[in-house]
């Protein structure tokens, strides 16, 4: 049964698939673990004062870049298979 | 269906979760929210007066300085006490009024591990207020005045003191209002003895305070402590009064400048401790530090305020009010 799935290569690409996985999941926790601190530290300087709702929201979106490069990795990983 | 039973009842009994999500929690409960906390509280001190706010006090009337003072953080307050005072008064009790609401709001935002941190710190109030219950009571005061001198930021509220005040007539029934209290075996102790009692009532606050804070506050509380007793020591050594040998006495000393001028000293202690407030302020860890900086920052700024209040109400030079001024 293994034999037959490496001859028809079901287990390299399901390899493949899982690296592109890992590769935006990972991205993503991070971006995710990131916001939330800028967040939350954002809106305690909003709470203060109210004219800083605009920079807070910029910093606070700039993980997300991260999402970005994990997005790429993970097409680049695909276009393996 | 029994596991989730049992699960409840041991929460219920207040029993503590086992294993790796005893551990998860740990650290939730520990470091989630001091972002929050901290940031905001770095926001309040860049809203703080600077030394140009205090030059530009010094110049102005009493008038003057309500109406400048009611464009920044203190607004809600002279509006408030405008209509029962005015000049120095006002601006007093309006400075009280603010520190109290103030220290009253970092309480309400802060993420449990600052706040229990903070009123540590804070019941330094508490001491300081039963010392002006204890003294007005001592000097016949009127009790809107006694009221108006405290600064409700520990954990006693202005209604436990109008009680107290109410219900006591003389120092002995004062001191049986703070029965059930830690601090009265020692005002039932000295109360013979109203300034011994004060030294006492001080000393207590380290020694219970030290005992439950975090090592961000025993660190700054030794350097308060340590800026106390040299201020003792070099006012004991003015007015040529012998102090007990303290022991490792090196240990506490700070090095100050080569000067008589007790005023320069005064500053210079003090600017030490600000200093070190600042430092703290601008850190960036998950702990109470950037908290603790704010509210020395906090205090000196009153104190300022009132140096220059209480300066220019008793007509001293405007050199001689800067001079005292720590920026």
């Amino acid at each position: 049964m293994v034999a037959e799935a490496i001859a028809t290569g079901a287990i390299d690409k399901g390899l493949i698939a899982i690296g592109a996985a890992i590769a935006i999941a990972g991205a993503a926790i991070g971006a995710a673990w990131a916001e939330k601190e800028i967040g939350t530290a954002a809106v305690g300087a909003m709470a203060e004062k109210p004219e800083l709702f605009v920079s807070g929201l910029i910093l606070t979106v700039i993980p997300e870049t991260i999402v970005i490069f994990g997005l790429v990795i993970a097409y680049l990983i695909i276009q393996i298979a | 269906m029994e596991l989730q039973t049992g699960f409840l009842e041991r929460i219920k009994n207040g029993e503590k979760k086992q294993g790796f999500f005893s551990k998860i929690n740990f650290r939730q409960k520990k470091t989630s929210g001091y972002a929050y906390t901290n940031t905001r509280v770095r926001v309040m001190k860049t809203k703080l007066l600077g030394k140009n706010d205090f030059q530009k006090m010094m110049n102005m009337s009493f008038p003057e300085i309500a109406r400048y003072m009611q464009e920044t953080e203190y607004n809600k307050e002279i509006s408030l006490l405008a209509t029962s005072y005015n000049n120095a008064n006002l601006i007093e009790y309006s400075l009280n009024k603010n520190l109290e609401n103030t220290f009253n709001k970092i309480i309400a935002f802060s993420i449990k591990a600052s706040e229990e941190q903070v009123k540590l710190y804070l019941k330094k109030f508490d001491i300081l207020n039963i010392k002006t219950f204890l003294r007005g009571n001592f000097s016949e005061q009127r009790e809107e005045t006694i009221i108006s001198q405290l600064v409700c930021a520990g954990s006693l509220d202005k209604k436990f003191f109008e009680n107290a005040i109410k219900k006591s007539s003389c120092l002995e029934e004062a001191a049986m209002q703070l029965k059930g209290m830690e601090y009265f075996n020692i005002v039932k102790e000295f109360k013979n003895n109203l300034s011994k009692m004060e030294d006492e009532l001080d000393k207590h606050y380290y020694k219970s305070v030290l005992e439950k804070a975090e090592p961000e506050l025993v660190a700054f509380l030794a350097d308060e402590i340590k800026v106390k007793n040299t201020l003792n020591r070099l006012r004991a050594q003015k007015t040529g009064i012998k102090m007990e040998k303290i022991e490792n006495e090196s240990a506490i000393k700070l090095a100050l400048p080569k000067t008589e001028d007790c005023i320069e000293n005064r500053v210079f202690l003090k600017k030490f401790l600000l200093e070190r407030g600042n430092k703290m302020a601008r850190e960036f860890k998950r702990n109470v530090r950037p908290v603790l900086g704010y509210l020395i920052a906090k205090e000196n700024e009153i104190s300022n305020i009132r140096i220059i209040v209480r300066g220019k109400s008793s007509n001293l030079p405007l050199n001689l009010i800067e001079q005292q001024l720590v920026m």
